[in-house]
């Protein structure tokens, strides 16, 4: 008798004593798994087919990176995804997306595919807007030719893909802040179609802009 | 089989049409139908009534043969003949089961459907295609591009051409987010709303508001006086109040840029000279030397009630709510009075209702914006912290402000920033904001970084404070989110001269100096 008796109450003790414990390391598990799930998912390449023809490959869960591709994939409601790879190069269909463009996004996915998702309710998003862009994306976006700049931010925000597009336009207006409108310009090749009395009253609106420097 | 399932519902008889109509919503396409026999049928029938098949096998074999032909054929082909050609293209189709087919339409209808919401469903051609140039660009890109850059990048792009002239200029999407955090000019409560001649567009927000950051503003002397007060002022939305001497002045205010009419409106007389006084929706309340109190309505020139002594000393400060009217005194007492109407006489009367003994000479008095309670700034001298609060009905005191304060720190200008929030300044250099919630600890603090006594303040009860010192007419603009440091500073006036009482609305800040009252234009 006595020993059932003490036999029960630790068992009910164990029962009582172990759950918040276990919940945090599943948690945490649960956490590790995931990562461990994404870079086990981006080893599998899928194809991306560009506007103009041309197949790039590319890690899964970098290509989910763009809202539109993930979705995509969602459709397909694909289990094994293994399959997917084998399965034709997920076209494109926009004519931003060129060939170089289509390169240097699967560049960007690829290095930026371990990044942590943006999180709206947690991340601060004026914080992130006035982030300064990292050395890596600084040099990645450096592109003289400016066509191609233009190309790359109009294919991601087809692809929609938040990050890049916020690359690009951070990178725009670095280079806009702190020239005059003349400058602007020559730099965008903007063609000026304002007739000269219309430029003379902006300028004088805008006067004070300029008044400081 | 006399009927025709197959035709057209144009050439259907009347009451098919009738009925067509009326289920309309569910009706699908036309659509031809494979070849199909009745063997299932006839054999579902014969078996169900026990009869013998009078079929040969020959007839029944070919038969199937045509359904498996008829089925093979749905399969390969007659599904994907209705698909476009660029559907086709889009997928570069292989024959495929139909599990897959269907899995592929979703696929199909979702890149359509993306092509759809970014604006894009109109392919420009491969060849000749025009290199992108920032104008090119579709314009929900631009808008991203455009969230980024700062104020001045923007009034740089609108001059470049024609289209972003009108994307930027005109279009108050682009400025929508930007002027939300703009400092001064978000005329979002309904004090900085009353006090403003105009609310302004986002983008006269974003540009006004850039002004007020950088210091860019024009100067103008409104009136100037011979010799030296100590003016009280008032903005209101249409017109601008002040004290000189014993007269308070009002002038008409320009509803466009904000600016004061050169012209005097209109003068209001006391017998003693006036320390404060405020002007609400019917009444224009003074107080002044000697416990002298002044009540004008609004419209008419001559004072509805005035009272002399009713302090044995200068009144400092003054206000009402409602028919409540709170005076604060050297005397080192605080009245607590209610004004009406006397039916009689047909003239207003004011009855003290209580006497407060604050056993300090009381600077300012402010009654929060319900009407239930008022603060008190003392000088510091007293047993009591320097800022109180009281019950208007009972008059008892609720809750002193802050603990262990230097004396000598007395509250120059308070008023209720918000229903629970009160904000103060001083002697001790400090802009303070308190919380009647929790009392005994200031919630933000700014400290004059010349260390010069704060004798005015005025707050837009958002976010932005303006703070008015006692020397070289220096006027400080805050930011509540970094009260470390002063936003920008302005030094109004020519003369070494205290800043005795100061208001700003979303264009104009109006500054009061010993000989003049000076208006700032940011606009």
């Amino acid at each position: 008798m006595n020993g059932e008796y003490s036999l029960d109450t630790t068992e009910g003790m164990a029962a009582s004593g172990d759950p918040p414990t276990n919940n945090a390391v599943d948690d945490y598990d649960a956490e590790e798994a995931l990562e461990r799930q994404r870079e086990e998912e981006n080893k599998i390449k899928i194809k991306l087919k560009s506007f103009e023809g041309g197949v790039y490959e590319c890690g899964l869960t970098a290509a989910k990176m763009s809202v539109m591709v993930a979705n995509m994939l969602d459709a397909l409601q694909e289990t094994d995804l293994t399959k997917i790879a084998t399965r034709e190069p997920i076209p494109l269909q926009n004519d931003a997306v060129t060939n170089k463009a289509l390169e240097k996004i699967v560049e960007w996915v690829d290095h930026h595919w371990d990044d942590p998702p943006i999180d709206p309710d947690f991340d601060d998003e004026k914080e992130r807007r006035n982030e300064e862009l990292s050395h890596w994306d600084k040099q990645f976006i450096d592109i003289a030719d400016q066509g191609e700049l233009f190309d790359i931010i109009a294919a991601a925000n087809f692809m929609d893909i938040k990050g890049l597009v916020e690359v690009g336009a951070k990178h725009i207006c670095n280079k806009i802040k702190g020239k005059s409108c003349t400058e602007v310009r020559e730099m965008l090749k903007i063609h000026n179609d304002f007739t000269p009395e219309e430029e003379a009253a902006i300028h004088k609106e805008n006067e004070w802009i300029y008044a400081k420097d | 089989m006399g009927l025709q399932f197959n035709a057209p519902l144009s050439q259907a008889i009347k009451e098919s049409k009738l009925k067509a109509r009326k289920c309309s919503e569910f009706l699908q396409p036309f659509k031809q139908r494979p070849q199909t026999s009745a063997s299932l049928a006839r054999r579902l029938v014969t078996q169900s009534l026990g009869l013998r098949d009078r079929i040969t096998p020959e007839q029944r074999a070919a038969e199937r043969k045509k359904l498996n032909e008829a089925k093979g054929a749905q399969y390969r082909s007659g599904n994907l003949s209705e698909w476009s050609e660029q559907e086709r293209e889009l997928w570069a189709l292989q024959p495929m089961g139909p599990m897959d087919e269907h899995l592929y339409q979703c696929c199909i209808n979702l890149t359509v459907n993306c092509h759809q919401m970014n604006g894009l469903v109109k392919n420009r051609r491969k060849k000749g295609r025009k290199c992108w140039t920032l104008e090119t660009l579709p314009t929900d890109i631009l808008y991203i591009i455009f969230s980024y850059c700062d104020v001045k990048s923007l009034v740089s792009l609108s001059c470049c051409s024609q289209k972003l002239f009108q994307i930027v200029a005109n279009d108050s999407y682009v400025w929508l987010n930007k002027s939300l955090w703009s400092l001064v000019t978000n005329q979002t409560s309904h004090h900085m709303i009353c006090r403003s001649s105009r609310l302004l567009t986002p983008r006269e927000k974003c540009l006004t508001s850039e002004n007020w950051r950088d210091g860019v503003y024009s100067e103008r002397t409104v009136v100037r006086h011979k010799c030296r007060f100590m003016p009280w002022i008032c903005l209101q939305k249409d017109f601008l109040w002040f004290t000189k001497g014993n007269l308070i002045h009002r002038y008409k205010r320009n509803p466009k840029s904000g600016s004061v009419y050169k012209h005097l409106l209109k003068v209001y007389k006391t017998g003693e000279d006036i320390c404060r006084f405020v002007v609400n929706d019917d009444f224009v309340v003074s107080g002044g030397w000697k416990g002298s109190i002044a009540v004008w309505r609004k419209s008419c020139d001559k004072p509805v009630m005035s009272r002399n002594q009713l302090h044995s000393n200068d009144i400092n400060s003054i206000d009402i709510s409602k028919n409540k009217l709170i005076t604060g005194s050297k005397d080192k007492l605080v009245k607590i009075c209610s004004l009406f109407n006397d039916n009689v006489n047909a003239d207003s009367v004011l009855r003290v209702d209580k006497i407060i003994e604050v056993n300090d000479r009381v600077l300012n008095v402010a009654i929060d914006e319900l009407g239930t309670s008022f603060i008190v700034g003392s000088a510091g001298c007293g047993p009591l912290q320097p800022l109180l609060l009281y019950d208007i009905q009972s008059g008892q005191l609720l809750s002193q402000f802050g603990t262990n304060h230097r004396r000598g720190a007395g509250v120059l200008h308070g008023f209720w920033e918000s229903n629970d929030e009160v904000l103060s300044c001083g002697y001790d250099s400090f802009v303070r904001l308190w919380d009647k919630r929790s009392p005994h600890k200031c919630v933000l603090s700014m400290e004059d970084p010349h260390d010069s006594a704060v004798y005015c303040i005025s707050s837009d009860h958002f976010r932005t404070v303006m703070s008015g010192t006692a020397r070289y007419g220096l006027t400080r603009l805050w930011d509540k989110r970094k009260p470390t440091e002063c936003t920008q500073i302005y030094y109004v006036g020519t003369n070494n001269s205290p800043v005795y009482s100061m208001s700003f609305d979303a264009l104009v800040a109006c500054v009061a100096l010993e000989s003049s009252i000076n208006l700032l234009s940011f606009y």
